[in-house]
């Protein structure tokens, strides 16, 4: 989606029709709005909210009261806003009307005619920027949909499975199951024997119950990541306290149930390691015992014969079958010398039976070295193990004794927080069980499907109708195999290719200050040069709000173009930024200003002049200023004693308020920009 | 119909179903006109890619 223009119409605090147009130039792609404080700028951005969706971003008030008061004293009764973009080559013009008119079309432009498209509205539009993906690309910096949490973490599952597409491909495999059920059901009928259907029957069965559990598993961590960000406000309420005491104790607690959550993550690492080396050693462990006695057992000097080599076994027989002597007497069976020569047989060396024995010596050696190897490994893995559950028992009854001492602590509030974050808690532990339990039972009817389909492969004798049933079958779960391997190829990279882009950015602009920290709970924060988690009051949430949502927006661009992806991006739309830079730091804001247009196709920025964050002339030298817009305030009042207001665009100064206006009202400009 | 080809064959099909989904998951399309494209596109499928059995 590339946005062309909006034209607002007595909207809010813009009195008549005003229009920009934006920058839609792939190199040239951003556009700097200039307004000063409180002129309007939140009033544009919501009133592109409101045409697409006919809503408004959180913080945006007196929503009942959206008519331009110039335009109610004329006597005006509605107000419309038109939005123009292009979607994969077409043109869409979106009008709303509010007020006395309520109307809400988008029609499509074609070959210079507007045809109304004919399917409903509100649904097209939430098929190219899906209403629940609106707030990721156009925030107001204030209630976006990304929420920093106590700890300056951001938690970010949802906006990843919403722009890159994951629920549309795990949408996908569920429909192909319901049509797997109905090609199932046209099997039965056809299939005599019941031998292929009986079978399919049951694979059936584990299909449903893969996609039961799947749902339940998204259902479960969808809650956990709900309680847990719960639980973090509990937790910045208790932290905030006025009280010094319950201050301190929760900073204690905090620490401690950091620790034991890092040591349940490691402890989780060293299980899997002691399975790993229990399958590795666990053979040289039986074997161990057999060991020396086996190596007594195989007494190879027997096996050498008596004969000098290179004589052995095969050379005896060798004369005896050809009856000739190697002298070239001849040697009849039966005879004295045939016995004497056969007699050899037992004393001959057999060079089979030696390389055999030779490799059995050789691998009860390798049992006696590896088993010393194992033992000492998984000695270590097990004391590790007992080290990381002794302290996590010492932080237990530690983490257990400060919620007793914060619990006593005769205050109402704390106490209600104290027991709102025990239910949390409880909550919490119980999800995490039951997603465990969840991805148990869903390898487990992963492999018992698996066991059952090649038993369908292997039937023999099937009509042909029958046959070509089973086909589409086949191939409906081939289907289902790429988009499942492709869900979970790009969810298992997504944690390191994001935060790779992350880092990226800041290694080029901010490394020096900050470094990003993932969880593999998919929550993002900010940390400090010594490793701390900055607090996300200030730039810090801002900074992190703009690299996330760009950089995921950037891997969502990329998987677009790519034709080996076949995960289809679930929106990518311009990103419209108000007040981006007024938290930052200004040593920050041009950098930041410099990275976001080329993580985007489209960038909208709606500003107030700082010029010590020269955001213009850093956007024109990378050459990605498009267009700048400003906001002129023009008043019927006088200018009397009061400054005038200007702001410079490129080395130009432009008045923004005009006074002795014939009426007060907000006119939107274009300024020039030389090349 | 050599084994990559259907590979290639059998990937593109999954991409376009996706497509076909993403069209209606978020009501831009009913769910029966979905199912029923699916439909179509797996038998298409099915008929040019030779069977094993």
């Amino acid at each position: 989606m590339i946005i062309k223009s909006v034209i607002v119409e007595n909207f809010r605090s813009f009195y008549g029709e005003q229009e920009i147009e934006f920058a839609t130039d792939r190199e040239k792609n951003t556009t700097l709005i200039y307004a000063m404080n409180g002129v309007g700028k939140t009033n544009l951005l919501n009133s592109m909210l409101w045409c697409l969706h006919g809503e408004f971003s959180p913080s945006f008030k007196n929503r009942s009261d959206i008519l331009n008061w110039e335009a109610k004293r004329r006597g005006r009764k509605s107000y419309h806003v038109t939005v123009t973009f292009d979607e994969n080559d077409s043109e869409f013009i979106v009008k709303r009307s509010g007020g006395d008119i309520d109307s809400f079309k988008v029609f499509e432009n074609k070959d210079g005619n507007l045809v109304e498209i004919r399917q409903d509205p509100r649904l097209f539009i939430n098929s190219i920027i899906p209403r629940d993906m609106a707030g990721y690309f156009i925030s107001d910096g204030e209630g976006n949909d990304l929420v920093v949490d106590s700890e300056g973490m951001i938690s970010v599952r949802r906006s990843i499975r919403d722009i890159l597409g994951f629920n549309v491909a795990e949408k996908t495999s569920e429909d192909l199951g319901k049509i797997r059920s109905e090609i199932r059901a046209e099997l039965k009928k056809v299939d005599k024997d019941k031998e292929l259907s009986d079978i399919e029957a049951k694979v059936q069965i584990y299909d449903e119950s893969i996609i039961k559990n799947r749902a339940s598993l998204e259902d479960n961590k969808g809650s956990l990541e709900k309680y847990q960000l719960q639980r973090d406000q509990v937790d910045k309420k208790l932290g905030g306290s006025s009280s010094a005491v319950v201050k301190q104790l929760q900073a204690e607690r905090t620490r401690r149930e950091g620790e034991r959550s890092s040591l349940k993550k490691e402890l989780r690492v060293e299980e899997g390691k002691k399975i790993y080396l229990i399958r590795e050693y666990s053979w040289v462990a039986f074997a161990h015992r057999l060991m020396d006695e086996g190596l007594e057992f195989i007494d190879e000097s027997e096996l050498k014969g008596r004969i000098p080599a290179p004589y052995n076994i095969q050379l005896v027989q060798d004369i005896l079958s050809q009856s000739e002597c190697i002298c070239g007497a001849s040697i009849s069976p039966g005879s004295d010398a045939y016995e004497r020569i056969e007699k050899l047989l037992g004393k001959a060396a057999d060079p089979g039976l030696l390389n055999r024995l030779q490799r059995a010596r050789s691998s009860l050696t390798s049992v006696k070295t590896l088993s010393g190897q194992g033992r000492g490994r998984l000695e270590e893995n097990f004391k590790r193990c007992s080290s990381i559950r002794r302290r996590i028992n010492e932080l237990d009854i530690s983490i257990e004794d400060y919620s007793q001492r914060i619990g006593r602590i005769d205050d109402e509030s704390i106490n209600a927080l104290e027991k709102e974050r025990k239910v949390l808690d409880g909550k919490i532990y119980e999800t995490g069980r039951t997603i465990g339990r969840l991805e148990e039972k869903f390898k487990e009817a992963a492999s018992a499907k698996k066991e059952f389909q090649d038993k369908a492969n292997k039937i023999v004798g099937l009509s042909s109708r029958a046959k070509t049933i089973k086909h589409k079958l086949d191939i409906v779960d081939q289907m289902d195999e790429v988009i499942l391997d492709a869900l979970k190829e790009a969810e298992e990279s997504i944690h390191s290719v994001l935060k790779s882009k992350i880092d990226d950015f800041l290694e080029k602009y901010l490394r020096q200050d900050y470094q990003v920290k993932m969880t593999s709970d998919f929550k993002i924060g900010l940390m400090d040069r010594n490793g701390f988690l900055v607090p996300p009051s200030g730039g810090q949430g801002a900074i992190l709000s703009f690299i996330y949502i760009s950089s995921l927006i950037s891997i969502a661009r990329e998987r677009r173009d790519l034709k080996s992806s076949i995960l289809t991006p679930g929106a990518i739309a311009p990103l419209i930024f108000d007040a981006p830079f007024s938290k930052l730091d200004s040593k920050y804001a041009p950098n930041i200003a410099k990275e976001l247009p080329k993580l985007v196709d489209q960038l909208i920025i709606l500003m107030y002049q700082d010029n010590g964050k020269q955001v213009d002339s850093i956007l024109k030298n990378e050459g990605k200023l498009g267009k700048v817009y400003y906001f002129t305030e023009e008043t019927v009042a006088d200018q009397g004693k009061k400054l005038s207001q200007e702001l410079v665009v490129d080395g130009e100064a432009i008045p923004v308020t005009v006074y002795g206006a014939p009426m007060d009202k907000i006119v939107i400009r274009e300024a020039k920009i030389h090349d | 119909m050599t084994k990559e080809n259907s590979e290639e064959k059998v990937f593109s099909a999954a991409r376009d179903l996706i497509r076909i989904e993403k069209k209606c998951f978020y009501g831009q399309e009913e769910e029966r006109d979905r199912l029923r494209k699916m439909r179509e596109l797996i038998d298409q499928v099915a008929k040019e890619m030779p069977g094993d059995n």
